[in-house]
């Protein structure tokens, strides 16, 4: 019995580890887990069409010049599939850069997975980019070789925070107005909370926070929930929720004949299949956006067009940050003009770049946040017919916020 | 010459940190066999209760991640890393003891069903106390020490585990625990303490499952309740002793490594299709061999001294 | 919040949500109970077959509940055959091996919904998502066919085992396989049958689940864990024991929602499982039998 143990052992080893590194450099390999399967397969599935559009583009347009083989080099794009889970998010990092030889790391989806599997790419020294981790616990870790570049949910609940002071300016809404505040129990709906909490206590005579509660991620009944929010009397509702809590909670919300002068579910809302389900019902809803479709960029314009036409549906977030996430780290790779990792990290470390289709299309990730980058976020609101409005912040706004809603 | 291999295999596997880099993939087995020889502790400590008790438990993950966070909150109020794992074994004992005590009362898929119970409640629990697990954020560990360390308090649990399954099967509570197994009412009516003893398996089988939970702590450097406290970690240990063998010495262990390489490999290697080539393994595994590894290695066995005489 | 209109309103939902409850539970339930199987690829079979309306649904503008005309036979069929080429050959064995052969089952489901279908969600756009009845408070109509069904699911099962030659020898057959094979009943085909039905009734309850949730391939999992939950309290294998503890769920998980956080409502279920079984073994029926 025992021989068969140790037999099954060497196998079991072998078939893990396998050769790597290649003799000769003929193409750039860039290694990413997804969550494809499990709690965040949506989001996984987008930042993998992400990915694959950026490198696509790249490749068509002759590859990335390198310097230190004097011509252009193809991309490869290795994907493999986390499963949602923060030790295989690990596991399969490190099988990607040791067995796999991928020259640089893509980052995963979700704040959880993206803290653990971010140790990784600090231990092999390898550069790693990340568009799916918001919380700023992952950059407090003073790593060297981890990027960020998605901002704080803080930054985007305090965005909220910072419109609705505007609008209590313009009349629209009463001031001080009261806040019915829910929250997904998740590290984004817990800094979401956080950052809600910090705006309200730093403007009492602004807000005041009449329901604080958090929810399930995928709850199956939300109508003890939409009780309190209707005994709260609120001005303002906002919930931090992932798509399927999204429609339930708002279909609860609908069926039970609710109305607020601003109802916003943080980045969810401008999905077009949450039209398809709620109808008109998505009219008027606020969301905050890390990129969406309506930003007027050419380079955005660009990237929708080209993500439509591949893809089809780009009305979520994830598509367009995964997009920019995969060609931060090639235009690093391009300034380095090698993949050498030290020059490329250096390369993220100093970049300012232009022309990214993220909000304030600037792409730089400054070293006092631990290199996350500190863009603003949009705020988008639903118009009838399935248009949309940016209506914050003023330099970004394509038109007014419609507050409170027409009847 | 038998008796020599698990000597010479141990003296292998503490040799592999250092002789990794210079094997191709070296450093990353190295990593691997890390959770590899937790989950050899764990799935041999559950064995002790699914096992020799016959009491499926799906309410380890509770365990784990008791270990887990008992190791990030010392480790972080300045502990020496490798002492955290004793209270964090002391307080998985008695929590095992706490709901044990009530629930292995029940038998068969009652007990079972309990432990899912169990199981979820404390991952819920630990959701919501926000003050002490961090909530869904979790707790970081801050990054350091040597390299190895986690590797080798892996593989000193594993050393740990078996002494502690040889023992407990040897010794008079494990033939209790073997007669409870076997006909519950005839073990009571033979006097035996069917109630305290079976405590005291879930106990020692918590113990060692909460240290293998503070390793993995200091290995991943992050704990958070969505995973250290997972449903799927309970599942993960059934699977591994049933692939293997339930109440037996090497099962356990076997059906650790089988499935450690099957979730890495298949993930790494087939990104569409892994749930279900894994499910359909299992499916050939519980229709051909329901008893796991170890009864097809006796029957192989059998069919070669057959036709060797 | 502790006015009588809040109390009502509680009333009205918990038992609403426990009619989705009970017509999640009800093929579980069967399965266990003619056969002492958990079946691990519940959660599975809810999935796919909400999946299966939802592709009618975009293919053909099928109701749902019109689809469920053809996924319900068909799942039968299917059913019967995972019975007869699968589950029949570890029934006897080891108790791990039906519930591990299962598990694996279910693997391959999910694998299968995301071959197809993806990971994303997706959404079933009904014309009567929104309509509400006013029942005092405005109570949606998607909810209340839903607790139809549960309801009339109640009786047609008792009905059938009470009153059918199968549902008989399906009470049989869980009551002491060996005296109704003695009495001329092929345990193996009744079995096979009682695997059909509940499969049926799964598949059905996942239809009915398309009306109210965004389904992914993830979107059984959660849902077989509560079942388990239902079943118990149910005490196992009773009929009328799944109604109640499908109630006295959603009774609690509603209650905890609004008098406590809405974070409660999944702990609730589980604290709820534990102590009843701590205590009464015999699930909620225990409480009436002496």
């Amino acid at each position: 019995m025992f021989r068969l143990f140790v037999v099954l052992f060497a196998v079991g080893i072998a078939g893990c580890g396998g050769p790597a590194t290649p003799a000769v450099l003929n193409e750039i390999i860039l290694g990413a887990t997804l969550p494809l399967t499990g709690k965040e397969s949506r989001a996984g599935l987008y930042f993998k069409n992400g990915y694959t559009l950026a490198v696509d583009e790249i490749n068509a347009a002759g590859g990335v010049m390198i310097q230190s083989v004097g011509r252009k080099l193809p991309i490869k794009l290795e994907i493999v599939d986390d499963k949602s889970d923060s030790m295989t998010a690990v596991q399969l990092a490190e099988h990607l850069i040791t067995v796999r030889g991928i020259h640089a790391l893509l980052g995963t989806y979700e704040t959880k997975l993206v803290l653990a599997q971010s140790v990784v790419p600090e231990r092999h020294k390898i550069p790693y980019v990340t568009g799916g981790g918001a919380a700023s616990e992952i950059f407090k870790r003073d790593f060297k070789w981890v990027f960020g570049l998605l901002s704080s949910v803080e930054a985007m609940a305090a965005t909220f925070m910072d419109w609705l002071a505007v609008e209590q300016d313009a009349g629209h809404l009463a001031r001080p107005a009261r806040i019915a505040l829910a929250w997904e129990n998740t590290a984004h709906g817990q800094d979401f909370r956080a950052g809600t909490e910090q705006r309200v206590a730093a403007h009492a005579d602004r807000f005041t926070l009449v329901m604080n509660e958090a929810f399930e991620l995928n709850s199956k009944d939300f109508t003890p929930l939409m009780l309190k929010l209707k005994a709260a009397t609120a001005d303002v509702f906002m919930s931090d929720t992932h798509y399927p809590d999204f429609v339930l909670q708002h279909k609860t919300y609908l069926q039970m004949g609710l109305t607020h002068p601003v109802v916003a579910y943080g980045p969810r809302g401008t999905e077009a299949d949450a039209r398809a389900t709620l109808g008109d019902g998505v009219n008027y809803l606020v969301s905050g956006q890390w990129w969406t479709q309506e930003l007027p960029y050419p380079e955005s314009r660009a990237f929708v067009k080209n993500y439509t036409a591949k893809y089809g549906d780009v009305s979520s977030y994830y598509p367009g940050l995964a997009y920019e996430t995969a060609r931060t780290m090639i235009a690093a790779i391009q300034t380095a003009g090698t993949i050498e990792r030290e020059p490329v990290r250096q390369a993220l470390a100093a970049m300012d770049r232009d022309g990214a289709i993220l909000p304030g299309r600037r792409v730089y990730f400054p070293a006092k946040t631990g290199n996350q980058i500190d863009n603003p976020s949009v705020l988008v609101q639903n118009m009838p017919g399935g248009t949309f409005r940016i209506v914050y912040p003023p330099d970004a706004a394509t038109g007014a916020a419609l507050v409170p809603p027409p009847r | 010459m038998t008796r020599l291999i698990p000597i010479l295999l141990l003296i292998a596997l503490a040799a592999l940190p250092f002789a990794g880099p210079a094997i191709p993939g070296g450093v990353y087995i190295t990593r691997l066999a890390v959770i590899g020889l937790l989950y050899i502790a764990s799935a041999t400590a559950w064995d002790l209760v699914g096992g020799l008790t016959g009491q499926v438990s799906f309410g380890h993950s509770a365990f784990f991640g008791i270990g887990a966070y008992m190791t990030a909150w010392l480790v972080g109020t300045g502990w020496p890393m490798p002492l955290t794992l004793l209270p964090g074994a002391l307080l998985a004992a008695a929590y095992g003891a706490l709901w044990g005590w009530p629930c292995l009362r029940l038998r068969g898929p009652f007990f079972a069903i309990a432990t899912i119970g169990v199981g979820e409640a404390t991952r819920l629990i630990a959701l919501l106390a926000e003050g002490v697990t961090g909530g869904a954020t979790g707790l970081t560990l801050s990054i350091g020490g040597w390299e190895h360390t986690a590797y080798y308090l892996a593989l000193g649990l594993v050393v740990v585990a078996f002494a502690l399954s040889w023992l407990v099967r040897r010794s008079s509570l494990g033939l209790g625990l073997s007669c409870i197994r076997e006909d519950v009412e005839a073990a009571t009516s033979i006097g035996i303490k069917v109630g305290w003893l079976q405590v005291q398996a879930l106990m020692l089988s918590a113990a060692v499952v909460a240290a293998a939970g503070g390793i993995y702590a200091r290995y991943l450097y992050y704990v958070e309740p969505g995973d250290v406290f997972s449903f799927n970690r309970g599942i993960a240990l059934i699977l591994m002793a049933t692939i293997g063998g339930l109440n037996s010495k090497w099962g356990p262990a076997i059906g650790a490594v089988i499935f450690l390489g099957l979730e890495q490999g298949l993930a790494a290697w087939f990104p569409q299709g892994h749930l279900g080539i894994y499910g359909l393994l299992l499916i050939g595994v519980m229709l051909y061999e329901p008893n796991g590894v170890v009864a097809f290695g006796r029957k192989l066995r059998g069919v070669a001294s057959a036709a060797a005489r | 919040m502790t006015d009588s209109a809040t109390l009502a309103s509680v009333v009205i939902f918990g038992v609403l949500l426990g009619g989705v409850y009970a017509a999640m539970a009800y093929g579980l339930g069967l399965i266990y109970g003619v056969m002492r199987i958990v079946n691990l690829a519940h959660g599975a079979v809810l999935m796919l077959a909400a999946y299966a309306a939802y592709a009618l649904n975009t293919r053909f503008g099928l109701d749902p509940l019109v689809a469920s005309i053809v996924i319900v036979p068909i799942s039968y069929g299917i059913g019967m055959l995972l019975y007869s080429v699968l589950v029949r050959r570890v029934v006897h064995g080891p108790p791990m091996a039906s519930l591990l052969l299962l598990f694996g089952v279910g693997l391959v489901g999910r694998n299968i919904a995301y071959l197809i279908w993806t990971g994303d969600d997706r959404s079933i756009a009904l014309s009567y998502n929104l309509t509400t009845v006013d029942l005092g408070v405005p109570v949606p109509v998607t909810k209340l066919v839903i607790f139809g069904f549960a309801l009339a699911g109640t009786a047609a099962l008792y009905a059938f085992l009470h009153w059918t030659h199968t549902g008989r020898a399906m009470r049989a057959v869980a009551r002491d396989p060996v005296a109704a094979e003695l009495a001329g009943l092929s345990a193996d085909r009744i079995s096979a049958r009682a695997f059909g039905v509940g499969t049926a009734l799964a598949a059905f309850a996942g239809v009915l689940l398309s009306m109210l949730y965004v389904i992914n391939p993830e979107f059984g999992s959660a849902l077989q864990l509560k079942t388990f939950c239902i079943i118990v309290l149910g005490g196992m294998d009773s009929i009328g024991g799944i109604l109640a503890g499908a109630l006295t769920l959603g009774l609690a998980e509603t209650a905890a929602g609004v008098y406590g956080g809405t974070a409660w409502q999944d702990l609730v279920s589980f604290i709820l499982l534990v102590g009843i079984l701590v205590t009464r073994p015999g699930g909620l029926p225990s409480f009436f039998r002496r």
